[in-house]
């Protein structure tokens, strides 16, 4: 019988920090830009 | 052959002071051995997704000024959209947190991540379009911009379910399903663990659940350990977490000291019966491979092979 260890699947890592910033960045631009206009409609 | 010294200190220690006085739990740190990571809350809560689309509800309010009420409804039922996924990817970020510290369960069934993912790109778009109004491709670009961005900072989930034994092995499928349960009760142990207000009684349980874990990734190393391991499985397991169970119940409405006494052996006599337990498995790896040890040394004797 195989070692069932071996065969759990790794754990879900986290991205590495610049691309969270990337990420960051993007989601502020769109969502946080597009509320903003939002806002100014009137 | 394994003997006292070879007993992990973190199972041989009794409670420290500091564990007593500060509430320091034994499994904060990542095991070397068995590679789990800290507990503790999750780093990431997304608290952006809270954050960004607040200026929507402020529009809301001046549409509501303004006596505007399609603005009101745009913008206000947007804002909610966005608060669904928020609320979505933060319990997403909680489960896949939880499940980080589960080595054969998998808790999770719904892509809670992904939806809040997908709705986060929705309301943009929607927002795009309906409050701001841009055209329908503009829209869509800003719909694909905050999903990428979404999935850079907080990740979707993978389509495919996962298994946590992807094996077509009929024993180690028997094996997996018996550390699956065996697994559950620790996770009810643990929970058990959080509502009882002694730090003294919560440590030693939370430390009972750490030295679980441990014989379950030894039977993990070794399946056929687990007909070594049936009786720790289905009597000692079942029977810490049913009494762990039944104090958290009972503790609050009856402030017994001979029942906190009582628990607190009953503590102390199932952790040395884990710390057996774990110890023995150990021992019959080594008697094990000093069987094997001892079968090659004649095989290459036999062969003339000095």
């Amino acid at each position: 019988m195989p070692e069932l260890r071996t065969i759990v699947p790794p754990s879900p890592t986290r991205p590495p920090l610049g691309i969270r910033l990337l990420g960051g960045v993007l989601l502020t631009f769109s969502v946080g830009l597009v509320s903003c206009q939002a806002m100014f409609v009137l | 052959m394994a003997g006292p010294a070879s007993t992990p200190p973190e199972q041989r220690r009794t409670l420290s002071l500091t564990e007593l006085i500060l509430g320091v739990r034994p499994d904060r740190h990542p095991d070397p051995d068995t590679n789990m990571p800290a507990r503790g809350k999750p780093r990431a809560k997304g608290t952006l997704l809270f954050l960004l689309p607040i200026p929507l509800l402020i529009g809301a309010l001046i549409g509501l000024g303004a006596g505007r009420l399609d603005v009101v409804l745009f913008d206000g039922g947007i804002f909610a959209l966005f608060m669904a996924a928020a609320d979505l990817t933060r319990r997403g970020l909680r489960a896949e947190h939880a499940q980080q510290i589960l080595r054969f369960t998998r808790l999770q069934r719904i892509p809670l991540k992904t939806i809040g993912g997908l709705l986060t790109g929705v309301a943009t778009g929607l927002a795009a379009w309906l409050s701001v109004g841009q055209g329908p491709a503009l829209s869509l670009v800003y719909a694909t911009v905050a999903m990428i961005g979404f999935h850079l900072v907080y990740g979707l989930e993978p389509l495919a379910r996962a298994r946590p034994f992807a094996t077509d092995d009929e024993r180690a499928r028997k094996v997996a399903a018996a550390l699956e349960e065996a697994e559950r009760k620790l996770i009810d142990l643990d929970r058990a663990a959080t509502t009882i207000a002694n730090p003294e009684l919560k440590i030693r349980l939370q430390r009972i659940g750490s030295q679980g874990r441990s014989i379950l990734n030894q039977i993990a190393d070794r399946p056929t350990d687990l007909f070594r391991a049936r009786k720790f499985l289905s009597v000692y397991l079942d029977g810490v977490q049913q009494v762990a169970d039944g104090y958290a119940r009972t503790h609050r409405l009856a402030d017994s000291r001979e029942l906190e006494q009582n628990f607190r052996n009953v503590l102390v006599t199932v952790e040395q019966v884990f710390d057996e337990q774990h110890q023995r498995l150990l021992k019959t790896d080594v008697m094990d491979l000093d069987i094997q040890i001892e079968v090659l040394k004649k095989q290459l004797e036999r062969e003339g092979i000095q």
